[in-house]
């Protein structure tokens, strides 16, 4: 990857969150870069950090319980210096303007992150009266073309209806507009359809992906869906427990799945044409108060060795397919 | 179990007086059976009616129409026409699953108090017999014994759902509804789930009737699947077959909407437009304003639900089920 | 995620706690609330044990010390000689007529030290009925100690608040139980039953609610007839705010059981076949009660002053009966006040408590709250 490609760079970003019983380690030192135009898949289960990493990207992460303890989100903006994001301030003037601006963010569930007093064309012009310098009119006009750009019809009459007068899929399409309506670099994609029907999920992806297309954006796909992953994301990571534990390109990761939890995730998935059991993983995500010395996945590793439970492995590289896993020790390690 | 003709609508209401305007038709006249230790998968979208159907069945809703007569003990009973201090010992026989595994254990009762409530209720054993199975039961599903003092906000997704199983097996039932009982819950959850749903129907002959949004689901757990839309069936037949082999229209776009798995796949998408308002559905077909392959006919003329003359106990509700050569996208 | 473990077996323990004793422990948290509760405890346990603490009978009366000031300042632990002395004393009040207006006025008689003991021997008494002593909790051998002043016919006021603590206390107290039974019960019925019985009930709590709470307090006040004794008027006043209290937290109590209504664990109870009584006593009620608890306490306040408000205007408390609020009657007039300000010592009482309610309700408030969480 050359460097002027890369929009996001993080660096070794820990997020800790300090409550009464202790310390929790949301992030535990992730390593990722987005870059221009592409879209990086971020995959793990429920508690395994993903929605955190990417709140903190914009600084919305819980606080004061959530504290970045350290790393760097390097941002790399058109024509400017580049930032790190890590270093700003909460609510600071400087991450504002970046927040809705420069990098959006669209969640699970549209009922919740849409305001049910304010109707949609309100809503609509909050975000670009916040960061263009237009009259009442003109942010009007650009709230309009949003919404058709979503492919939502009779855009006009739209504008004056309220959240709880519109179906699942349309407000999902309402939080992209918003989204996009400053036209952003980054988007980041939290669950986006989750929370839909699947014939309204298939239109949702397309939609994303085509304006991502559209307007050379780059994305950020969060999900614990693997299906998603393969039709929307360029790259992926892996995410377990705070860590990263797979990192590759998603036709590389399709083709060949490394990690022992990776393998899992695709096999435990119920397909049309699964004979016989389903492979589950054994056990569960670990207890809070158990603190593995080694690999955090090993009590539930079906191939796990000896030096799985004494050390944590740091990642392997093999060609451009990064894995946290003893088992592929005879590659370089990093 | 048999259900010929439910419906259940919802009225609407407004102004002052409260008035009724309309009815939301939850579920719009419905017909099928289930046999005893079959499983049954009910997959339909948001607004379908499933799982208004699901809680109809057992009594949660008054039905507005029809009948659901159940085998109690060698008699076909109607569930519409019993009083409700008779439902009570007919509710020995059946038990429900939720999906929401948050609010659907009172988090101020212990998992002691929890499972062994059913068994409380049609006064079975004694209280220490009853905690005794509830200990059995518990180590069944995969859970520990020694955890039965612990209250619901200590255990994961999964272990909930395990504990509401426990509750639901406590009084042996013939019949579970499982409403969605694995949707909120992580993939590799969901996993565990369904095999011991599917290990539990074997050891105890449960009959299932298995509601979900997720066709991939439904199939592993189901022999028959039945498709529903705004309130209608559109679909029923063996899980092979509906993959295989759709022959409604929905049934195909649903099967379009499944996910791949492959890297830069894509999925094809059949139907246009929203579900229309449950309020006020289109005369004619229920699909008619979203099909691919609607025709004049369609918007006139309810489709009936009609057997597929070769497979059996196989049905399809579309005028032109016999010309269209759907894909199955597998 | 990981959590660095502080004090593991803590923890385990932690989470075994129910729901209950978790808001326990949240409630400890909240000092001034601590401090408030230790301060009624002491309240109470001092008027349900009146006779006991205090150094005066109720009644009792010295009419050679009317209108005598409060001696709690003059208590000295040395003498004007300087020595000190361990138990404290007061110099003797003395009275005597002034010439020019015939009130008695108090000097304090240097040569006599009347010293203060504790579980002294004073008046007998009855207590509760049944316990027969004549022993205070403090007092002088001799002489007279009134730490509070006293009235126009030479009650000791600290004696007569103490006394009075028992009725301002307890119909507040009382009134709340009755409101709570009647508001949960009807508010339950409402919300769990909903269609016509809901519709009905609550067009009855707007109607009960339209009607100014003091002015309705006022009317039924006087409807108690001038001849019952003081016990019946005391009973018929709490009857009364019972009664008109139950229509506010009959609708707190039913907006909380319809949010919980269609919880899936209530549809599970009732698949299962249990019927309304036991759902609602077993499911609802004990997912409503911290709720119930914070109006509750939050309402006693408001009868405390209710009561005080209506035995100020004559309407309530009648004696020998004696309450904070009969007992602030006696500044009707203000040139009273200017004279003998010692006799505004029952408001404080009444602020203190009034103010300790509120400040538990708060913490119970903040602890239920699950967003503050």
């Amino acid at each position: 990857m050359e460097e002027n490609n890369v929009l996001v760079d993080v660096r070794d970003l820990a997020v800790y969150f300090h409550i009464e019983q202790g310390i929790v380690k949301a992030v535990d030192g992730v390593n990722f870069k987005i870059e221009k135009g592409k879209s990086l898949g971020v995959v793990g289960e429920s508690g395994c950090g993903k929605t955190i990493t990417a709140l903190s990207l914009l600084l919305l992460h819980p606080q004061p319980e959530g504290q970045i303890e350290k790393g760097n989100i390097f941002f790399y903006p058109d024509g400017e210096d580049r930032i790190d994001i890590a270093k700003l301030g909460i609510n600071s003037k400087q991450i504002r303007q970046r927040r809705g601006n420069d990098i959006a963010m669209i969640f699970q569930e549209p009922m919740m992150s849409l305001n049910p007093v304010l109707n949609i064309g309100q809503q609509l012009m909050e975000t670009i009266r916040l960061h263009q310098k237009v009259d009442k009119n003109t942010a009007n006009k650009i709230a309009v073309e949003a919404l058709d750009r979503v492919r939502i019809s009779a855009p006009e009459r739209r504008m004056k209806e309220y959240p709880f007068q519109l179906s699942g899929g349309m407000r999902q399409r309402v939080m992209i507009a918003i989204a996009l309506s400053c036209n952003p670099k980054l988007l980041i994609a939290d669950e986006p359809t989750t929370a839909l029907d699947v014939t309204i999920e298939a239109e949702i992806l397309k939609l994303i992906t085509d304006l991502q297309k559209e307007l050379g954006m780059s994305m950020m796909m969060i999900t614990h869906d693997l299906g998603v992953i393969g039709e929307v994301t360029d790259d992926v990571v892996v995410m377990y427990v705070g860590k990263i534990v797979e990192k590759a390109s998603t036709k590389k990761l399709f083709d060949e799945p490394l990690h022992p939890y990776t393998k899992a995730l695709f096999k435990s998935r119920p397909e049309i044409g699964t004979q016989g059991r389903l492979s589950s993983i054994k056990g569960s995500v670990p207890n809070p108060y158990m603190q593995p010395k080694g690999c955090s996945f090993e009590p539930r590793c079906e191939v796990a060795m000896d030096i799985c439970k004494k050390k944590a492995p740091g990642f392997f590289d093999l060609g451009e397919h990064l894995v946290s896993c003893w088992k592929y020790s005879d590659g370089e390690g990093l | 179990m048999e259900v010929k003709g439910l419906k259940k609508y919802f009225p609407n209401r407004k102004g002052f007086f409260n008035k009724i305007v309309s009815f939301n038709k939850g579920v719009n006249g419905v017909d099928f059976n289930i046999k005893k230790g079959e499983s049954v998968g009910l997959v339909g979208e948001s607004g379908s009616g499933k799982t208004t159907l699901g809680r109809c069945i057992v009594r949660l809703y008054e039905a507005t129409e029809g009948s659901i007569k159940f085998n109690i003990n060698g008699q076909m009973i109607d569930l519409t026409k019993v009083s409700q201090r008779e439902m009570k010992s007919i509710r020995k026989h059946f038990q429900m699953l939720f999906q929401d595994v948050y609010s659907s254990l009172d988090s101020r009762m212990r998992v002691v108090d929890i499972v062994t409530e059913p068994m409380a209720i049609h006064k079975i054993g004694t209280p220490k017999e009853r905690i005794d199975r509830a200990k059995e039961l518990m180590e069944r599903v995969g859970l520990s014994a020694n955890d039965i003092r612990k209250y619901p906000h200590q255990f994961s997704g999964g272990q909930r759902q395990r504990i509401g199983i426990t509750r639901a097996l406590s009084i042996n039932p013939d019949f579970i509804v499982c409403d969605e009982p694995v949707s909120a819950l992580d993939v590799s959850v969901q996993a565990q789930i369904l095999n011991l749903l599917l290990d539990l129907r074997n050891e105890f002959n449960l009959s299932y009737l298995f509601i979900a949004h997720d066709l991939g689901v439904v199939k592993y757990i189901s022999d028959r699947i039945i498709v529903m839309y705004l309130g209608k069936i559109v679909e029923i037949a063996s899980s092979e077959d509906i993959y295989e082999n759709p022959r409604h229209p929905y049934t195909e776009a649903l099967l379009a909407a499944i996910s791949k798995y492959k890297a830069g796949s894509s999925r094809d998408i059949l139907l246009r437009g929203n579900i229309p308002d449950p309020s006020n559905p289109p005369s004619g077909c229920v699909l008619q304003t979203r099909c691919a392959y609607v025709k004049d006919i369609c918007k006139e003329v309810i489709p009936k639900l009609e057997p597929i003359t070769e497979k059996p106990n196989a049905f399809v509700a579309c005028h032109f089920h016999k010309e269209l050569n759907l894909n199955c996208y597998s | 995620m990981f959590i660095i473990r502080k004090k593991s077996q803590q923890n385990e323990e932690f989470l075994t706690l129910s729901e209950g004793q978790l808001m326990w422990r949240k409630f400890l948290k909240h000092r001034v609330a601590v401090i408030s509760s230790v301060i009624l405890i002491f309240l109470y346990t001092v008027v349900i044990f009146a006779n006991f603490f205090a150094p005066y009978g109720m009644l009792t009366s010295y009419k050679f010390h009317t209108y005598a000031p409060p001696q709690i300042t003059k208590i000295n632990f040395f003498d004007k000689e300087g020595n000190f002395h361990i138990r404290p004393f007061i110099y003797r009040q003395v009275a005597a007529r002034d010439p020019k207006t015939l009130r008695f006025v108090y000097k304090d008689d240097l040569k006599q030290k009347d010293y203060i003991y504790f579980f002294v021997r004073g008046e007998p008494y009855t207590m509760l009925g049944f316990i027969n002593s004549d022993i205070h909790f403090f007092g002088v051998k001799e002489g007279s100690l009134f730490l509070l002043g006293t009235d126009i016919i030479g009650r000791d006021l600290l004696s007569r608040i103490i006394f009075g603590g028992r009725v301002s206390l307890s119909i507040g107290l009382i009134g709340v139980i009755i409101l709570l039974i009647i508001g949960t019960i009807v508010g339950t019925i409402s919300g769990y039953y909903g269609g016509w019985i809901d519709n009905f009930i609550q067009r009855i709590i707007e109607i009960i609610r339209t009607i100014p709470q003091v002015a309705l307090w006022m009317a039924l006040a006087s409807i108690i007839p001038k001849e019952w004794p003081s016990i019946y008027v005391y009973l018929g006043i709490v009857i009364i705010f019972g009664l008109i209290g139950w229509a506010g937290l009959a609708r707190e109590v039913r907006g909380k059981v319809l949010a919980i209504r269609r919880s899936d664990f209530i549809y599970a109870a009732e698949v299962s076949g249990a019927s309304a009584s036991r759902i609602i006593a077993k499911h609802i009620i004990p997912n409503v009660l911290s709720h119930i608890i914070v109006i509750a306490t939050l309402s006693i306040p408001i009868m405390i002053i209710g009561e005080a408000a209506l035995s100020f205007l004559g309407l309530g408390i009648k004696p020998p009966m004696t309450s904070w609020g009969l007992l602030l009657t006696q500044l009707r007039e203000v040139q009273t006040l200017k004279h003998f300000p010692w006799l505004i010592s029952p408001a404080l009482f009444l602020i203190v408590s009034v103010l300790c309610y509120n400040f538990i309700g708060d913490a119970l408030r903040d602890v239920n709250d699950p967003h503050s969480r």
